[in-house]
């Protein structure tokens, strides 16, 4: 039987407070200092969320991150921010990471970006995967896709070890651009290495990759031989349970709260939605997480659903363990 | 000789006296100056405006006429720069998602969205049948007619965008089980009954009654359009839905877009005469009218190739830059639409999008050199070698 856990991943919405500090202090109506203390305020308050529901992991909702490539883009020599973009479907945007022929990452520049977690087994991160990095980056000198995953591959492993030496228990990798662009055989090649040296960078900490915004099946059975990772992750809102191998040897994060409708899910309806997926995948371990980044939500929505995460989970574990 | 029609896209920075004035904030000397000072350009009798805005206490009546004069002087501005089809700059209206959802049933705004870096909108989630609540634009419009003799346009915020940009808590069934091709399925059909439904409720009876008023051109805005690739057919239905059987001129404006995304479907668009796109954005600022030279416009061979039989609203000038477009760029960009479309009755020469990010004084200065440019580009294309 699957162990049940739980987990959220990725960007966090910022309060309305915050949301007003951040427009304050671009028109420079506010100090820094201030901003800081209302960043902080957001922080304690998403920590003490996750803990009141019991979560298996705690991860900081990236408050201060103003998309997802910012603060490795800002701290990495020979990057520059490019620019504004869509995010896959969404009405959001990012600014395009532009790659340079030399990089180098200053690992304290990130210190910031990564506040610490107590305690440390709990301390999760979520990092873009080097290939949905190197898709969506430009580089100056029009090098080719595969240059560009080398670089991005190199930087984000480069990380890992930082994060692992500061105490981070797990990684997870977010991956969009697979599910939701598709790829050729080459390009999961290509993938398949990059994990490799991601792979070999860390040593104890719990390394997923979660694929979203489509149909993650085909990547899934490809990762499914292998042990490049510890732990799968799906959208369960792009992909069809039906079509996904049985029995997967991998931990799974089952992406089943959306980030993306306000929507508040039924419980009932979920709990019958992760009783078939343990049925059929049979995982070591099943995290109930969100599909994408909550980011897309207004707090007090994405608070609300974590809330029914943290519920859901705690009926499973009562009785699955 | 060949008259290139100019027109705006919508939106005008709002002056400061406006913001302050319909706020309740205080206006200061600096905000009066202001308004005096671009009143004389615009050959407006301002002295009652002066009146209002020194007024101590604001009454809503005085809002009211605050909102009213930037309307007349957005109008003039545009005026002023000579061109032909011209708006109110959306000095009447907040903006363009806020403002038609709160004047419609159907929708309760959720909170704060992210949209980059720390700019956010109010994300409001459809909990019902969608229906209006009041009419959008009716009273914009007939201010507007007693305040031009100049063709007038009406920007109204289109279906596809409108759903694109909210929630959907009603038409996604909240039972339904995740992870299922039956779910998915589902998912896709409660889509195209909410944008439908917004089409048929909300913008189609907007459009009719601004029809019924009078209005001649109505400016759908689909900035969305092609957010989700798969769903651009979705947006021609919308288009389609919101002005079947209806009578008058109906363009679309779509920016920011990767409009490849848009054939073939658009060619199943009916009614639908101008397609305002950003353009020169894209572009180089060379002049010339080589294919190296316009990279921006390179999208027109599409609409060429697919036959597409509307005019182009040409963004030829950039609405994110201060930068100055000079007459002479403007025409080689308008000849080289002319190049590749063959017809100088298909270009229609406008900004990019909305000018709100810009001053006035850039605003003008664009718009100005955006009529220059045109009647550059007439005359060459009269001369004897054009």
């Amino acid at each position: 039987m699957s162990k049940v856990a739980c987990f959220f991943h990725g960007i966090y919405p910022r309060s309305g407070q915050l949301a007003q500090a951040s427009r304050d202090f671009d028109r420079k109506r506010l100090a820094i200092k201030d901003l800081k203390v209302k960043q902080l305020a957001d922080f304690s308050a998403l920590i003490a969320l996750q803990k009141s529901g019991s979560f298996d992991y705690i991860e900081d909702g990236k408050l201060s991150w103003q998309d997802i490539f910012r603060p490795i883009v800002e701290a990495t020599n020979g990057m520059e921010v490019g620019a504004l973009t869509r995010w896959f479907d969404n009405n959001s945007f990012f600014r395009q990471p532009i790659i340079g022929n030399k990089i180098n990452v200053d690992t304290k520049k990130l210190d910031n970006y990564f506040p610490v977690i107590t305690p440390a087994k709990k301390w999760k991160v979520t990092l873009p995967s080097p290939f949905t990095f190197a898709k969506l980056a430009s580089s100056k000198s029009h090098d080719s896709f595969e240059k560009r995953l080398g670089q991005t591959t190199e930087i984000t492993a480069l990380i890992i070890k930082y994060l692992e030496k500061r105490g981070v228990s797990y990684v997870q990798l977010n991956e969009p651009s697979i599910p939701y662009f598709g790829t050729t055989k080459k390009e999961i090649t290509v993938f398949l290495k990059s994990l490799s040296v991601i792979k070999k960078a860390r040593k104890n900490l719990k390394l997923a990759i979660h694929f979203y915004f489509g149909d993650a099946t085909p990547i899934i059975s490809a990762l499914n031989k292998t042990d490049l990772v510890d732990v799968v992750g799906i959208d369960f809102y792009k992909t069809s349970l039906s079509q996904l191998p049985k029995n997967i040897n991998l931990e799974v994060i089952a992406g089943i709260i959306d980030g993306r409708n306000s929507l508040m899910e039924s419980g009932s309806s979920l709990k019958q939605s992760v009783s078939q997926i343990i049925e059929r995948l049979n995982p070591p371990v099943l995290y109930l997480s969100n599909n994408s980044d909550l980011e897309f939500l207004p707090e007090p929505v994405a608070k609300e659903k974590l809330s029914l995460l943290g519920e859901l989970t705690r009926s499973f574990r009562s009785h699955s363990l | 000789m060949t008259h290139f029609l100019t027109h705006e896209i919508g939106s005008l920075a709002k002056p400061e006296w406006r913001v302050k004035g319909v706020l309740g904030r205080p206006i200061n000397n600096h905000d009066i100056d202001d308004a005096i000072s671009w009143g004389k350009r615009l050959g407006i009798e301002y002295k009652p405006l002066l009146q209002i805005l020194r007024g101590r206490v604001l009454s809503a009546d005085d809002k009211k006429e605050i909102k009213r004069w930037a309307c007349l002087y957005a109008v003039r501005l545009q005026e002023v720069a000579g061109l032909d089809v011209v708006y109110n700059g959306e000095q009447d209206r907040s903006e363009m998602y806020q403002y038609p959802v709160t004047l419609s049933d159907g929708f309760i705004f959720r909170g704060l969205v992210r949209s980059f870096d720390n700019k956010y909108y109010q994300k409001a989630a459809c909990v019902g049948k969608p229906k209006l609540k009041k009419p959008w634009h009716n009273d914009e419009f007939l201010s507007l007619q007693k305040m031009t003799k100049r063709i007038i346009k009406i920007p109204i915020t289109g279906a596809y965008t409108l759903a694109a940009w909210s929630f959907d808590e009603f038409y996604t069934g909240k039972s339904q089980t995740i992870g299922s091709l039956k779910a998915l399925k589902e998912k896709a059909k409660a889509r195209r009954a909410f944008i439908l439904d917004i089409a048929r409720y909300l913008i189609r009876p907007n459009i009719k009654m601004l029809l019924d008023l009078g209005a001649s051109w109505i400016q759908i805005d689909e900035p969305a359009a092609t957010t989700i690739p798969s769903e651009v057919p979705l947006f021609v239905e919308s288009f389609n839905e919101s002005v079947r059987g209806l009578k008058g001129e109906f363009t679309v404006h779509i920016c920011y877009s990767d409009y490849r995304l848009l054939f073939p479907h658009i060619q199943k668009m009916k009614n639908c005469s101008q397609y305002a796109l950003e353009l020169s954005n894209r572009d180089s600022k060379e002049l010339g009218v080589s294919d190296k030279q316009r990279p921006g416009y390179e999208i027109l061979k599409w609409f060429k190739k697919y036959k597409i039989p509307s005019r182009i609203g040409l963004g030829v000038s950039d609405i994110h830059s201060d930068y100055i477009e000079s007459p002479q760029l403007v025409r080689d960009r308008i000849l080289y639409a002319v190049k590749i479309l063959g017809n100088p009755a298909l270009v229609n020469p406008t900004p990019d999008c909305g000018l709100r990010t810009r001053t006035w004084e850039v605003s003008f200065q664009k718009l100005f050199n955006i009529v220059s440019g045109a009647r550059l580009a007439e005359k060459k294309l009269a001369s004897p070698n054009p």
